[in-house]
């Protein structure tokens, strides 16, 4: 019996509307229709009969009353942050009176200072329950904020695995950004490895050469590519050219990239005699040969001021090392004004076939004159030729 | 592989050229058109590296002022002291492409059969075919 009645049951709930803002309760008839409200009843009899007016209010009496509506069940994300309640404050509270009174008894039976080992106490105990508190001890409850923030990101990674990109960079040893703050009541403190004086337990490493280079190169190499994404299309390359400098930037300057030129000032392009000071004597052929230099250094228009000085340098080296052949057994005589031309190769630059004359001045001996009888003349300037010679010197001697 | 190439590296010069070999053991290649192209470039190289103090000692030599003492040495310098190679006129201008050393338009550093293709095909910039 039982059985067929639960049948029926069943049979007669499954037609039922899945939602429904409004349903009856459990207790009314499954044969009965369901319909959204109560209220709109056809009505077939009459409402003169007693029955029916009780059926009626029978019928009301068991509607539910508009305050108590069943929810709609619409799955909705929970909401994550929780904001402390009035009763989660009053337990905090109560929970941090009783620590303060626990820590006030320890702190006397230690001795000593006990308000500095209160404190010392309570923030060790209120520290572990992520609460702040300002002030000094006496108003602590007063000046507490209770603040309960949601769960920091960073912890949850520390059960997650690095992605790929991650233990690359993390090799590569560009992991300074995203170090983890630790508390810092979990660190040990601050530690001086070289204190103490070491304790010689372990030798010296020898520092040997990486035998395999090209490896570790291709490796580096590797991992750099590993990181580094290329151009996915031809605006990101030419971007890429753009940042290097191979290409134009826009508005086209035509003096892009000489940034240095443009801050070097044109005192050290021109006035180039001041890198003479100090090393160049002030008259001679050398100081005439080092002003050319610079009249030509100074229209230069292609070499920076740095070759430029560079330049004039090497030449100050290079005399510092012919100095003996500057000032050496040969003779240093200023003829090119006085010598013709065609006596510039026996004479200046010797080479071969020189004339017994010409052979003369190129010998290591100077000769003096000390009866000069003619007055000068072309021969006086060449001053090789053998007039009267009374004394015969060598030059480090007429020095 | 790694012995040669390091063996290669003690033999020769900091120029790598990619035609470092050891007595026949590894078969020298290399992506040069030519070995005439190989070798210029070669020299050019060279003429890079010494340029700056030739420039100073030919300076020294030609000049008519400094005792020819000094002259001479610069130029004994330059004779004996400096490779061959470090001269500019060693180098000739060939094709980029095809490393022909004759017909070589000094602009594009291309040859003239090679200029004239790409300029047909409008790959040089500005160039047009000559019409008055």
């Amino acid at each position: 019996m039982l059985q067929t009645l639960k049948k029926l049951r069943l049979s007669t709930w499954s037609y039922r509307p899945t939602c429904s803002v409004r349903w009856y309760s459990d207790d009314e008839k499954p044969d009965k229709k369901q319909k959204p409200s109560g209220k709109e009843q056809p009505k077939a009899k009459p409402i003169d009969n007693k029955e029916a007016i009780s059926r009626l209010n029978a019928l009301l009496e068991s509607m539910p009353s508009t305050a108590s509506k069943s929810k709609i069940e619409i799955p909705l994300a929970p909401n994550k942050k929780k904001t402390p309640s009035k009763e989660s404050k009053e337990s905090l509270k109560k929970h941090i009176d009783a620590l303060r009174d626990v820590s006030e008894r320890i702190a006397k039976k230690i001795g000593g200072n006990t308000e500095k080992t209160e404190a010392e106490l309570l923030s060790q105990l209120l520290g572990q329950s992520n609460l702040k508190y300002e002030g000094n001890l006496v108003n602590l409850i007063a000046d507490m904020k209770v603040e309960s923030e949601p769960i920091k990101k960073k912890e949850q990674w520390k059960d997650q695995e690095y992605s790929l990109a991650e233990g690359v960079r993390r090799s590569l040893g560009q992991q300074n950004e995203r170090r983890f703050t630790r508390r810092i009541e979990s660190t040990p403190g601050v530690v001086n490895l070289f204190g103490a004086e070491p304790m010689g337990l372990f030798e010296k490493a020898s520092e040997e050469k990486d035998p395999l280079e090209t490896w570790s190169k291709l490796q580096q190499r590797e991992l750099k590519l590993a990181v580094t994404h290329p151009p996915r299309n031809y605006f990101e390359k030419m971007i890429l050219w753009t940042e290097q400098g191979k290409l134009w930037k826009f508005p086209i300057d035509n003096e892009q990239g000489m940034d240095e030129e443009f801050a070097t000032d044109f005192s050290e392009h021109v006035l180039l005699e001041m890198h003479l000071e100090g090393w160049c004597p002030t008259s001679g052929p050398v100081r005439q040969f080092m002003e050319l230099v610079c009249v030509g250094l100074s229209k230069n228009h292609y070499f920076t001021a740095k070759e430029k000085k560079d330049h004039i340098l090497w030449y100050k080296k290079y005399f510092e090392e012919k100095k003996d052949l500057l000032d050496g057994n040969r003779k240093i005589f200023n003829i090119v004004a006085y010598t013709p031309d065609a006596q510039f190769s026996q004479h200046i630059m010797p080479l071969m076939n020189l004339i017994p004359r010409a052979r003369q001045c190129h010998q290591p001996y100077a000769e003096i004159f000390t009866n000069l009888q003619g007055k000068p003349s072309d021969g006086w300037f060449k001053g090789f030729k053998q007039r009267h010679p009374k004394v015969c010197l060598r030059k480090p001697e007429l020095a | 592989m790694s012995l040669i190439s390091g063996l290669s590296k003690a033999t020769c010069g900091f120029l790598r050229t990619g035609t470092e070999t050891i007595f026949g053991l590894q078969q020298v290649r290399n992506k040069w058109t030519n070995w005439h192209m190989l070798k210029d470039y070669k020299r050019r190289m060279c003429v890079k590296e010494h340029a700056a103090d030739r420039l100073r000692l030919v300076a020294i030599k030609r000049n008519d002022i400094l005792p020819f003492e000094l002259r001479e040495a610069a130029a004994d310098e330059l004779h004996n002291n400096f490779p061959r190679d470090s001269s500019r006129v060693r180098c000739r201008e060939r094709c980029m492409i095809t490393s022909r050393p004759r017909g070589c338009v000094k602009r594009f550093r291309v040859s003239r059969i090679m200029f004239r293709h790409f300029a047909d095909y409008n790959l040089m910039a500005g160039m047009q075919r000559a019409m008055w």
